[in-house]
């Protein structure tokens, strides 16, 4: 037996379950502090790689205080700074979620990506040169926006991609 | 508004409330979840491939689904890695989800590792269609935000919840608190892109795969996936199988948006203004069927 609320709506032609209380949904609580929603104005700094070094800083972290690990969405959209590194043109007002990869490849790597855990939510710069000639990282060129929901769902574990 | 359920902030009236002062918007669809199956399969290295049916459901259409990995077991085993050797994949159909690993067709049975190879998560099933194109009615968007107030709306709980505070904040207990913002759909776009484009260009200004059309009236969420359909001729789940045989088109979704998987693959990215949002990506050749969500912003954030 269920309980709750449900709401149906005619669709194509029949009655259909449009909503029902008793599934779950992402929802985010706006007024939890740490913030659970928030809008980050990041600007990278200039990290130096050399031999395949990985070099990483933190830009946001967040003790999220759920007792599982969250469902995370996270969009990062370019404020300022236009750049073109090969084929991958990122211009002011371009956004992309998760990871936002900025040259990759034989080069340099340049990377923000976001973990998530039990415990904290972070958005991380991370850098690595893999020839032996070290090179900077031109990230503090540019400025981002990281827009970022801590949901009610319980979601996997994020690391940097395929670690 | 005719039919179904709104509820607003205080002092405001239900026909008028800009976006921002809705708390609850029935005509606003949201993810709602299905079901949530345990996966666990696994194979030795020395067989070609395996496969196991997870589960029927009676939904009608293939759902969307999320795939959570489990991460108490050895990160190489699961599908989250996605080696060059071995892969995790889910499939659906209008009947049934399966999950299954394999190895690469080019790969010699038994080459790499030790094994066996194991796929152990939880796949989340949406009760929402990839196929049904959907617009909510007009929204109206506005650019200033105002202080909710909370104390009014309704909550309920989840089901096995009953003795939970309803003043808990934690969120996972309800299925609805309209005291919390959740993810209301916007817009439902399936689109074939039937020819090959060539994004070769540099910048690619004009290379653009989809452009969709919003009315959010600032840069919305979203989530985007390429859709990879696997009929009886593919090679796949392989012959003797026991898939249960109805064999509509499966279907298995590959986050090209969202997702590192596809930033990898496709190199995709999206531009978006308050008017629309576009696909577009820098690999040669790029074509096959794309769904995208857009989702209301919970804050309704200009950027």
């Amino acid at each position: 037996m269920r309980s709750g609320v449900a709401i149906y709506d005619q669709v194509n032609g029949q009655q259909e379950e449009i909503f029902g209380s008793d599934k779950g949904h992402f929802l985010v609580d706006l007024d939890y502090v740490p913030n659970r929603f928030n809008v980050v104005e990041v600007t990278p700094t200039d990290l130096t790689s050399s031999n395949g070094t990985v070099v990483e800083e933190v830009l946001v972290d967040v003790k999220h205080g759920l007792l599982y690990v969250p469902r995370v969405i996270v969009f990062f959209y370019v404020k300022s700074g236009e750049f073109l590194v090969g084929q991958f043109f990122q211009p002011t007002g371009s956004y992309t979620s998760d990871t936002y990869f900025w040259s990759s490849g034989a080069g340099p790597q340049d990377t923000l990506y976001h973990t998530v855990d039990d415990t904290h939510f972070k958005v991380i710069h991370r850098y690595v040169e893999p020839s032996s000639t070290p090179s900077t990282s031109s990230s503090n060129l540019r400025t981002f926006d990281i827009k970022y929901l801590i949901g009610s769902l319980k979601g996997p574990i994020v690391r940097f991609p395929n670690s | 508004m005719t039919s179904g359920i709104r509820v607003v902030q205080k002092g405001t009236t239900v026909d008028n409330a800009a976006d921002f002062q809705v708390e609850f918007d029935s005509r606003w669809p949201l993810l709602e979840i299905y079901d949530e199956i345990n996966v666990d399969v696994s194979m030795m290295p020395t067989a070609f491939q395996n496969f196991q049916v997870v589960s029927p459901h009676t939904l009608g259409f293939p759902p969307i689904y999320e795939w959570i990995p489990d991460e108490t077991i050895p990160r190489f085993y699961t599908i989250a890695s996605m080696s060059a050797d071995y892969s995790g994949r889910i499939l659906v159909t209008d009947k049934n989800i399966m999950a299954t690993v394999e190895e690469t067709f080019t790969a010699t049975p038994g080459t790499y590792g030790a094994g066996p190879v194991r796929m152990k998560g939880v796949i989340r099933i949406y009760r929402n269609s990839p196929f049904n194109q959907f617009v909510s009615e007009t929204l109206q968007p506005v650019a200033a935000s105002a202080p909710a107030d909370k104390t009014q709306g309704f909550k309920a709980l989840r089901p096995g919840q009953r003795g939970n505070a309803m003043g808990d904040t934690e969120g996972s207990e309800f299925g609805v608190n309209t005291n919390f913002k959740s993810l209301g759909i916007h817009v439902v776009n399936h689109t074939q892109v039937g020819a090959n484009i060539d994004f070769s260009a540099s910048p690619p200004s004009s290379a653009f795969v989809l452009s969709i059309a919003h009315k959010s009236g600032y840069k919305p969420l979203y989530w985007s996936f390429e859709l990879t359909f696997w009929g009886k001729t593919q090679n796949f789940p392989g012959a003797g199988s026991t898939w249960d045989g109805t064999y509509v088109d499966s279907v298995s979704f590959d986050p090209i948006i969202h997702g590192q998987v596809s930033l990898e693959r496709y190199q995709s990215r999206a531009y978006a203004d308050t008017v629309t949002i576009s696909l577009d990506g820098v690999q040669s050749v790029l074509l096959g069927d794309f769904v995208t969500f857009i989702f209301h912003d919970p804050l309704q954030v200009a950027i």
